[in-house]
């Protein structure tokens, strides 16, 4: 039946990862997933004491051979995988990707990662599975932009677990028809609603390893044969029929440049431990504090911003003006920013319960609101404007054109190692335990299995 | 405000087993029996052989029929998606849900995993399946037509509750392990394409998603409180047009039960083929031979076009035993020349058969606007003869339903067969009866281990 039909976008798109080889990935893809691998193994160690991750590890039921970077218990693939997606976007400090949001790294480095150390395999397949899921995830948050948020659904938990399954797949070297049916298989586990939104329910953290270890799962099965439609993209009862309802999909994006172009080379790194499209403002009040304004003196902020952030970051504004926790705080433009003022950064020491609790930063909170700017770019470009008024009628304008640590702006190799080894010393890692884990990261695909990542649990 | 989970979790967390009537105790036995024999049935099939190595992790849990132990979420997964896997397991009327594939191997892999006593289990079993039967009448066709598979994702929901009630959490534990399972509850319905297996899949790891979702929330990982009715919640995401009215699952809790009127399959297809099944068996008793059928038209409910009657030319001729499950025309063709559609009657050789799919290929359909689909599950076939003649059979509910239930004795004779079918013994169906009854009258440790039948 299936051998005359034309190829589904998900088989041709998986034949290309199966014939995936370390030679056919740019420089510059490698840069960027070496990088990611360093942050992402940075940001597990900075949430290690978190008490989410102690529930999570503590909470597993089963042990097995694989790393859940930063802890002693050694879980099976599924869990290691969640565990570490877990840590990895807990703190919602990880990676992002500019003009299609979405997490990257968090759904996907950890799948390849635990099936790597699960079947024994070489550095060179998890390096190529990591590349695999990165670029997957990046290629197929630009199907239906939008669309899934629309719906009701986290991206970084649907399109999660499609890339998870590609991160796993290709580390495990499924041949085409396998990663296809992963694919078809990783369509029924997709998962993870919207409504951690309402009061900062720790579900958001859940999505990234909830997906990890389901592609883990799906490229497993996909390996014994099980069947699964390999229309899961494009069919109609498929991915995009039920989470981007209101979307005509766009799939060029998985056929079109492949090995040519990779999407992934635009993946950004969080300069701060919060929600991405905040950044650019909190730059900006970084510099209004700069010029030794008295935050008492400040009438009024108003922030022109895209409309596509209002309903996650400003609204409901009074809510957003008392986030009710450090973790709810992340995703307050208006805390963001009065913490960004007053401790000059908004790392994880900015978004603890005590200082979400803050009298100085909160009254400076609650005089900042919004308008939208029709104008704005988002999502092609995020930015930063506020727009101060002075109790004595003073008018101060300050605008962040880009994102730093984005295309326009990156980080640099140094800065991101130096973000790592602060995330390290902030679990209570010094620094040569750092640099030992950074140095083991960028030797990857040099290692001929996964053996020595066990040595960054605990 | 309480939320509608918070709700949910206070009756969950005050519920006592002396309480629940002897009617939902006998629906929740009945369903243990009738769901260990059909996952026994399967545990040798292409899917049930690729689960199972999918899962290879060892434990203590029990996987029905295998002597050997896996771990918990292994087990859950595998019994359920092979309890599932041939379409012959319970229903519901009023919106298809299969509970028992998802609640009786996310509870009985709980048993074990947390050694609970017998009354706990039966207690887990109850609400389980009560709050799938009341979140699919919240449900109704919304889901299904948002593209998900109910089973799959109330499944999720449902576990929880289940495996959460077992473990006696506290109400604000419930709340967050129905919060955390709404962000794992999966399952879309590209498997209409080409009858792939994920449907099977879906029971299972709805069950082990269910566990998984208890375990965070006894150990404190914070839900949604508003995960079934916020505004980016449950039923946004996985309903279309969005359910808005939660009274079904809400109201009369504890007085109604949902549970004392499960339907249990006589046939091993789709749910709303069966009844149509029934009209062509009787046919067929009526002495009308399928070769002097010159066509057969079918009234039917407009909602189960999609699922069973089109496209019609794939329908008259599935490429698969599975997808022949889902195929109207190959139904009735089968009813009428085997006078059966048990699991043999849904094999490589049978949907190859040339006198069935001779048949297949008369049978058309017409929508009924007043077929009461989807309140009652009715069937209907009109056969032409090449006399001229028209004769004709109705089935005016679902057999094994509410309205006409089929008995223990109905059921173990089934539970029989599915064993036979497999090559085992058929007298396990009576020790699989004798340990749903011990576990759900609540006495002593649950003991899945019986259900290894060694």
């Amino acid at each position: 039946m299936t051998d005359s039909a034309p190829l589904a976008i998900g088989e041709s798109y998986a034949a290309w990862l199966a014939g995936l080889k370390l030679d056919d990935l740019s420089v510059e893809v490698r840069r960027v997933a070496t990088l990611d691998l360093i942050d992402a193994a940075g940001l597990c160690v900075a949430a290690r004491a978190e008490p989410y991750m102690q529930q999570v590890v503590g909470g597993w039921d089963s042990d097995g051979p694989c790393t859940a970077i930063g802890h002693t218990r050694k879980l099976d693939a599924g869990g290691a995988a969640l565990a570490n997606g877990i840590g990895i976007h807990g703190e919602d400090f990880d990676d992002t990707l500019e003009g299609a949001p979405i997490r990257v790294g968090a759904m996907t480095i950890p799948a390849a990662l635990s099936v790597a150390e699960r079947f024994g395999l070489p550095g060179e397949r998890a390096m190529l599975g990591v590349v695999a899921g990165l670029e997957t995830i990046c290629r197929l948050n630009h199907v239906a932009p939008g669309a899934i948020h629309k719906a009701g659904f986290h991206p970084v938990g649907v399109v999660g677990a499609m890339g998870a399954a590609a991160a796993a797949g290709v580390t495990l070297g499924l041949d085409a028809r396998q990663q296809a049916m992963a694919f078809g298989i990783a369509g029924s586990f997709a998962s993870g609603i919207l409504e951690y939104l309402t009061e900062g329910a720790w579900t958001k953290r859940l999505h990234p390893g909830w997906a990890a270890q389901s592609g883990v799962r799906a490229a497993v099965l996909a390996r014994t044969g099980f069947f699964a439609p390999r229309t899961v993209f494009d069919g109609p009862h498929g991915f995009f029929h039920a989470f981007a309802p209101t979307a005509t999909p766009d799939f060029s994006h998985l056929s079109d440049g492949l090995g040519d172009r990779w999407y992934a080379e635009r993946i950004a790194f969080k300069p701060y431990a919060c929600g991405t499209m905040i950044h650019p403002y909190i730059d900006c009040m970084i510099r209004l504090a700069q010029t030794g304004i008295d935050p008492d003196s400040i009438a009024r902020i108003t922030c022109p911003t895209g409309e596509g952030l209002v309903h996650r970051l400003w609204e409901p504004l009074a809510d957003k003006h008392h986030p009710p926790s450090g973790y709810a705080a992340k995703f307050s433009m208006p805390f963001c920013m009065a913490v960004g003022f007053f401790d000059g950064d908004a790392g994880l020491s900015q978004f603890t319960d005590a200082r979400a609790a803050d009298d100085a930063v909160l009254r400076l909170a609650q005089k900042i609101s919004y308008v939208i700017d029709p104008e704005n770019e988002y999502p092609r470009n995020y930015s930063g404007h506020v727009r101060v008024e002075t109790i004595d009628g003073r008018r101060i304008a300050l605008d962040q054109p880009h994102l730093r640590g984005g295309m326009r702006e990156p980080l640099t190799e140094a800065q991101i190692e130096a973000k790592a080894r602060a995330n390290c010393l902030h679990g209570g890692w010094g620094p040569a335990r750092a640099d030992e884990m950074i140095d083991w990261l960028r030797a990857l695909p040099r290692h001929p299995n996964l053996a020595g990542l066990s040595r960054f649990g605990a | 405000m309480t939320t509608v989970s918070e709700l949910l979790a206070d009756w969950i967390a005050g519920l006592d087993l002396a309480d629940v009537p002897q009617a939902a105790i006998q629906g929740c036995a009945n369903t243990i029996l009738d769901t260990v024999g059909l996952s026994i049935a399967a545990l040798d099939t292409d899917y049930g052989r690729a689960v199972r190595a999918a899962f290879p992790d060892a434990g203590t849990a029990t996987v029905f029929g295998l002597p050997d132990g896996h771990s918990p979420e292994a087990a859950a997964a595998i019994n359920g998606t092979c309890g599932h896997g041939e379409d012959f397991d319970n229903t519901f009327e009023g919106c298809p849900v299969h509970t028992g594939v998802v609640i009786v191997p996310a509870l009985l892999a709980a048993a074990e995993r947390y050694n609970l006593a017998a009354a706990d289990v039966a207690r887990g079993i109850v609400v389980g399946i009560e709050t799938m039967c009341r979140l699919g009448l919240v449900a109704d066709k919304s889901v299904h037509k948002a593209g998900f598979h109910p089973t799959a994702v109330l499944g999720a929901m449902s576990a929880a509750a289940g495996v959460s009630a077992a473990l006696r959490l506290n109400p604000a534990q419930i709340r967050d392990a129905l919060g955390v399972a709404g962000s794992m509850a999966s399952g879309i319905i590209e498997y209409l394409a080409d009858g792939s297996s994920t449907k099977r899949l879906h029971a299972g790891w709805a069950a082990q998603s269910g566990m998984r979702a208890a375990a965070l929330g006894a150990a404190g990982f914070s839900g949604p409180a508003t995960v079934f009715e916020g505004t980016h919640g449950f039923f946004h995401g996985f309903s279309d047009p969005v359910a808005t009215d939660f009274t079904p699952l809400t109201d009369d809790l504890g007085t109604r039960w949902e549970s004392a009127r499960l339907a249990f399959k006589p046939y091993a297809c789709g749910t709303m083929t069966q009844p149509f099944v029934d009209c062509a068996v009787d046919l067929a008793q009526r002495g009308v031979r399928p070769e002097d059928v010159a066509s057969i038209l079918c009234e039917v409910g407009e909602g189960t076009v999609h699922r069973l009657w089109a496209p019609l030319a794939l329908k008259q001729t599935p490429p698969t035993p599975y997808a022949a499950k889902f195929s109207g025309p190959y139904c009735v063709a089968a009813g009428f020349v085997f006078g059966d559609a048990g699991l043999a009657q849904f094999t490589e050789t049978t949907v190859r058969d040339a006198r069935v799919l001779a048949l297949a290929g008369k049978v058309d359909f017409v929508i009924d606007p007043d077929n009461e689909y989807p309140a009652n599950y009715t069937g209907h076939v009109r056969a032409t003869l090449k006399d001229g003649s028209v004769v004709e059979s109705r089935s005016p509910c679902l057999r094994g339903g509410a309205k006409a239930p089929l008995s223990r004795t109905e059921l173990l004779a089934k539970a029989r067969a599915n064993l036979a079918f497999a090559g085992r013994d058929p007298d396990d169906a009576a020790r699989i009866a004798a340990f749903a009854d011990t576990l759900m009258a609540g006495t002593g440790r649950a003991d899945p281990k019986h259900l290894r039948l060694t």
